[in-house]
């Protein structure tokens, strides 16, 4: 880490920047000027679609998220293989691929990678699925176009693509759910007004109240989403504008039992076989609660250069507020306790040529700027401090042809990164750190036994994936990837130091973390036969540095006694695999297997890592009648065992009032468990399908390990869903 | 077709460009409204001495722990009237926080824990608008001389009615201070 003195030689680059990335525009688009001949479209060779679909582990396309549409999109990601959630109750679930979430996770919509403060681990990706046609995780080269920080992986969405022929057309999906007694309504018109001219229109409406588990009410865990999002341009073979706009809002209310106050408070609750606040049913979303709204802007062009390939320019403005809203002391205050408003702005430049029938590049420039806010009216400390930040980045990826069955991927990808904070600390913190003696010359002033520092950061990253794909016969299909991706610590990491009331203990970041650096290399083995589909997929993510926060003792305060947790670095080791059996058992039945193992350890001491995703089991028998009105019907079974590799997190918390300690167990890891679902789907007509889903189908109660309200209160019970899709 | 490209281009370069942040513009620091710093409590006997009871947390969830002072000994066999006083004092003047809690006196109460005191007696709480007992104003009477510890605590949102336990009570903890007293 190098402190700058100021920003001038950063706004430096970035001016040159911007002056070589419109002198390079206006070359190509002087030269594709002068060329009169037409171009055929970028069409991707066919070679490399069969690599794509090799790399990217599954896809989920608009048949699957049909009957999903009022789930939240993290939960509708669970259903790739490989990826769980990691969730705050059952309306906030974030994607964990391969053991890792959060900030080493990016999510990409429609090419803009979404940034709503996802460094936090109860903060969900601002997306509505109801305007996701397909999605796809990539680990291979092909992310580094998105990222080059996402150690886990990179989840793409993408979507519909609009009516061919001139005309209008859309559809509407409505479900409704007997668990949180609610549903949603999404539809989605598209017009095409010309053979180039198009428009599409999506909006979602959700509202749930409370849930359920077979025993009791979940109080305070309804949500409501208002979604919309509109794209409209002009594609045509040699150039193409669009527009797109697309507004996500989201309320959602937390567990009432799981808001408590002090080390005790916290200890009573997960002592309690019952959640310590049970209401009567409601719609109505009282505090805590959480309140997002998200919007994206975004204008692309794209022009076809001869001999050059397809230059794509865009531009996105992305606006973030996120409100957090605490108990507070005093009910007449309905101020949030957090109000953040975070800006990004970014251009993004991109080549893709094939530049022969066996070699496509793909060359990108992107600078970003982003600025976050924390509004100081919350009258509570800040979580994360106000910052700038500044990335510019370039990169490049290729595939190569060597052969028929032999193809090479390569990606290179760096990122310059400066960031900029202005944060006040504690001065009684900033002592005990000893910041005031190594980073006496970034304090600004003193104000109200505070002290202001303004720390800068820069951060130059290189990452680089190498993968090859080779098919062996028609039957075997093997691809094997090796990356290297460094991750920057996250404004949380860096300058958390205080209470956190969500999860009633004391966070504390470190202004000295370093980037962590991940090796991660995949396998990956396919083999088809007729009725016969495998798959199995092993990899090994070695992450040096690995941020991560542990338990390093207590605290008494005026408020009670509070656990400390404070982030360190060491160095860690991922490993596991996904598997996926598909077998034709005749001509309508089948039967899916999907297994997947995740282990994760600190290097050193062999200590496991926290949060790692339990073995899950799944497997489903579908019955499929196409000549009946396209019948399915779906048994689907799902195990997860108890993680038995946790780190001991547990904390003998000192109470005053008894002079006793009491354990306070926030390791021990909920027994393992076994669902059914069931659901089924015709069509009554050709445009009009109707479905049930029912969700855990025993009623069974059952808590899960990478649920953070698993301490105080059971997962869902049974839940029935009807889903009705109509197109027009 | 190049001119639109161009112009539009650099259109969004200089939005981009003209969001930089001015470098003096530093954020203003939050005003702190939830804090307590200071729990006192004073035990006024009909005769003798009266007995102050202190704790004073000046960063809140900071390192530093709160300092806890008690004026002196509690005479064995008295009545004490039992007053509790809340403060913010990084507001000046400081901010009395006791105020809001009566104002409020159905959302909360303070819960007594006695340890090791078996002959002290709590009673007489004074009531919230619906005559539950609140507890900002108490009736305190020692029996026997002895030594032990009385816990304060002010829980937000408790069960009410309840048996005054801290588990009957229930609600969140919103401060929370133990003092070693002596009574001879």
């Amino acid at each position: 880490m190098r402190f700058l003195k100021n920003g001038a030689i950063l706004k430096f680059i970035v001016a040159s920047f911007y002056f070589f990335c419109i002198l390079c525009f206006s070359c190509f688009t002087a030269f594709s000027q002068e060329k009169t001949e037409v171009l055929e479209e970028v069409v991707v060779y066919d070679k490399f679609n069969k690599i794509t679909k090799a790399l990217n582990k599954t896809i989920l396309t608009n048949k699957d998220l049909e009957d999903l549409s009022s789930l939240p999109f993290g939960e509708v990601l669970k259903h790739i293989n490989g990826v769980t959630t990691l969730n705050t109750g059952n309306t906030i679930a974030k994607p964990v691929i391969h053991g890792l979430h959060s900030s080493r996770v990016a999510v990409i919509n429609n090419g803009v990678r979404i940034e709503d403060q996802e460094w936090g681990v109860e903060h969900e990706p601002s997306l509505d699925i109801n305007s996701v046609d397909q999605i796809f995780i990539l680990t291979g080269a092909d992310k580094l176009e998105y990222s080059g920080n996402s150690l886990g992986g990179v989840v793409v969405t993408l979507p519909k693509a609009v009516r061919k022929s001139v005309g209008f057309s859309g559809k509407s999906r409505i479900t409704a759910s007997s668990n949180g007694r609610g549903g949603s309504w999404a539809n989605s018109v598209e017009h095409r007004f010309t053979t180039n001219w198009f428009a599409n229109l999506n909006w979602t409406l959700k509202k749930f109240g409370d849930f359920e588990t077979p025993d009791y009410i979940l109080s305070n865990t309804g949500y409501g989403e208002n979604n919309i999002s509109l794209r409209a341009g002009k594609h045509s073979t040699n150039s193409g504008i669009e527009l797109y706009y697309s507004y996500f809002n989201k309320n959602v209310g937390i567990l009432k039992a799981s808001h408590l106050h002090t080390g005790e408070d916290q200890y009573r609750g997960i002592n309690s076989p019952v959640p310590l606040i049970i209401s009567d049913f409601t719609y109505a979303i009282d505090a805590p609660k959480q309140e997002v709204q998200h919007h994206v802007a975004k204008i692309d062009f794209y022009t076809n250069l001869a001999k050059l390939g397809k230059l794509d320019v865009s531009y996105n403005y992305q606006l973030n507020r996120r409100f957090e809203y605490d108990i507070r002391r005093s009910s007449t205050n309905k101020k949030p306790s957090i109000d953040l408003k975070l800006d990004t702005h970014e251009i993004h430049l991109k080549l893709t040529s094939n530049i022969s029938s066996k070699l496509n590049t793909k060359v990108g420039l992107e600078s970003k700027f982003q600025e976050n806010f924390a509004n100081p009216d919350t009258g509570i400390r800040r979580i994360i401090p106000d910052y700038t930040k500044y990335d510019l980045t370039a990169y490049a990826i290729g595939n190569l042809a060597v052969k028929e069955n032999i193809l090479f991927e390569l990606g290179f990808r760096y990122d310059y990164t400066h960031i900029d904070a202005y944060k006040y600390y504690r001065k009684s913190l900033w002592e005990a750190r000893n910041y005031d003696e190594l980073y006496g010359d970034i304090a600004i002033r003193e104000v109200s036994s505070q002290i202001l520092a303004n720390p800068k950061f820069n951060f130059g990253n290189l990452s680089f994936s190498a993968g090859t794909y080779f098919s062996v016969g028609e039957h075997h299909d093997l691809y094997l990837n090796f990356g290297v991706l460094a991750r920057n610590p996250n404004p949380s990491e860096l300058f958390s130091e205080g209470l956190h009331h969500a999860a009633a203990r004391i966070e504390i970041g470190d202004l000295s973390l370093r980037s962590e650096i991940g090796r991660k290399m995949q396998l990956s083995y396919k083999y088809k036969r007729n009725k016969f589909q495998a798959s199995f997929s092993p990899y090994l993510n070695d992450i040096e540095n690995f941020i991560y926060i542990i338990p390093t003792g207590s605290r008494a305060t005026i408020r009670g006694t509070f656990p400390v947790w404070e982030y360190k670095q060491k160095d860690a080791v991922l490993y596991g695999f996904d598997y996926d059996l598909n077998l034709d058992l005749s001509e309508n039945l089948s039967f899916n297997q999907k297994i997947s193992v995740t282990k994760g350890f600190e290097k050193n001491s062999n200590k496991a890592l926290i949060d790692i995703p339990p073995l899950s089991i799944k497997n489903e028998v579908t019955l499929h009648v196409p000549n009946y009105k396209d019948l399915e019907l779906t048994l689907e079974s799902e195990y997860v065992s108890r993680q038995n590799q946790f780190p001991d997190n547990n904390f003998d918390l000192y109470i005053p009032r008894t002079d006793t300690f009491v354990l306070l167990d926030l390791s021990s890891p909920p027994p393992a468990f076994h669902l059914l679902h069931l659901k089924s789907s015709l069509n009554i007509n050709k445009k009009t399908k109707i479905g049930i889903r029912i969700n855990n189908l025993l009623n069974e109660s059952y808590r899960n390990y990478l649920n953070r309200m698993r301490y105080y209160a059971d997962d869902l019970g049974i839940n029935f869903s009807l889903f009705f899709n109509k197109r027009f | 077709m190049k001119n639109v490209f161009f112009y539009a281009f650099s259109a969004l370069l200089f939005v981009t460009t003209s969001c930089d942040k001015d470098d003096d513009n530093t954020p203003e620091p939050v005003n702190e409204e939830e804090v307590i710093t200071t729990l006192t409590v004073k035990l006024t006997p009909t005769t003798g001495t009266a007995i102050e009871l202190k704790s004073f947390d000046a960063d809140g969830d900071g390192p530093n722990v709160p300092v806890l002072s008690v004026s002196g000994a509690l005479a064995a066999n008295t009545s004490y009237a039992g007053v509790i006083e809340l403060l913010n004092e990084l507001e000046t003047p400081a901010e009395d926080i006791t105020d809001e809690v009566n104002e409020e006196s159905d959302e909360h109460q303070f819960v007594f824990t006695l340890n090791g005191l078996s002959d002290v007696v709590i009673d007489n709480l004074n009531t919230d608008t619906n005559g539950m007992p609140l507890g900002s104003t108490f009736d305190l009477t020692t029996g026997a001389a002895g030594s032990g510890s009385i816990t304060f605590t002010l829980r937000h949102e408790p069960t009410k009615p309840n048996d005054g336990t801290s588990a009957g009570v229930g609600g969140d903890t919103d401060i929370e201070a133990t003092f070693d007293v002596v009574i001879q």
